[in-house]
């Protein structure tokens, strides 16, 4: 992949508003009773730079955002399941994404189950036991309707945003 | 400009993998309630270590770290009968009564996890 100033530049602003979204989330104590539950904002940017900038910028600002992420707020474990989640989630949404079938939504929708998936089956692998088993369930809700909700916000964003980049 | 976006012919596929993902959903919930095996234990974890396991089969309260928290087993079932933190949401989870089921408390880090009599006890 080659990167010019430009890119460098556009990948980095990405980056840093996942991670502000994924503060701003943060300070949202809706989500208490499920841990694993949230919404997810950061995913914005990824599927923003999926759609604009292609798979390896995708994969750049979603690994980057994870790293930093556990560096500054995170701890082990932690970094383990979103490294576990984003992993499964790049890689359901890149062939997706390049099939052409499915609009941004279908697409995140994907991405976020795949996302759950992802740190569930990191949680059983890192805990050895299978009971954690029983949180996909409230966690593939959840992830729909997410994966809409950022389907539709990373939607509009590319149409708006695409041509000035 | 955002016609392009809600206008989109590819929309109706959207709605049509939505709408499958949610009927994986709700089998795999189908599958879960129906295989679901009654608990043996109620595992009490405060800040991530394990401080006791009580006997589903026995009624009785049990104080939790120091008093914060009330665990009662009462019919086979458990549930936080008091907790001292401002939202309380733990005494909202319900009975759990079937292995892999959790109460949380996360302002008092203090977790309640069912476990089955098949599992490992610490």
């Amino acid at each position: 992949m080659k990167i010019d100033t430009k890119k460098m530049t556009t990948l980095a602003l990405l980056v840093s508003v996942a991670m502000i979204l994924s503060y701003i989330e943060s300070l949202v104590p809706a989500f208490v009773a499920v841990p694993g539950v949230k919404l997810g904002l950061s995913n914005i940017a990824t599927v923003f730079a999926l759609y604009t900038l292609g798979w390896p910028s995708a994969i750049a600002v979603s690994l980057v955002r994870v790293l930093l992420s556990a560096l500054l707020f995170g701890n082990i474990p932690s970094l383990i399941f979103s490294i576990a989640g984003a992993a499964l989630a790049l890689a359901s949404m890149i062939p997706l994404s390049r099939l052409n079938l499915f609009t941004s939504i279908g697409v995140s929708v994907v991405g976020a189950v795949c996302h759950n998936i992802g740190q569930v089956l990191a949680a059983i692998i890192v805990m050895k036991t299978s009971g954690i088993a029983y949180y996909l369930i409230p966690l593939l809700f959840s992830g729909t309707i997410s994966g809409i909700v950022i389907g539709i916000v990373s939607g509009i964003l590319v149409e708006r945003i695409k041509k000035y980049l | 400009m955002l016609k392009k976006f809600f206008g989109d012919k590819r929309h109706i596929a959207d709605v049509i993998l939505i709408a499958s993902v949610i009927l994986v959903s709700l089998s795999v919930l189908l599958i879960f309630t129906l295989t679901r095996e009654t608990g043996a234990f109620a595992r009490v974890t405060v800040d991530g270590m394990v401080v006791g396991e009580y006997p589903l089969s026995v009624d009785g309260e049990y104080i939790l770290n120091d008093g914060s928290n009330v665990l009662v087993i009462e019919g086979g079932e458990a549930y936080m009968k008091h907790a001292d933190c401002p939202d309380g949401l733990c005494k909202n989870q319900g009975k759990k009564s079937h292995s892999g089921e959790r109460i949380v408390c996360l302002p008092n880090r203090v977790s309640i996890e069912i476990i089955g009599a098949g599992e490992e006890i610490l």
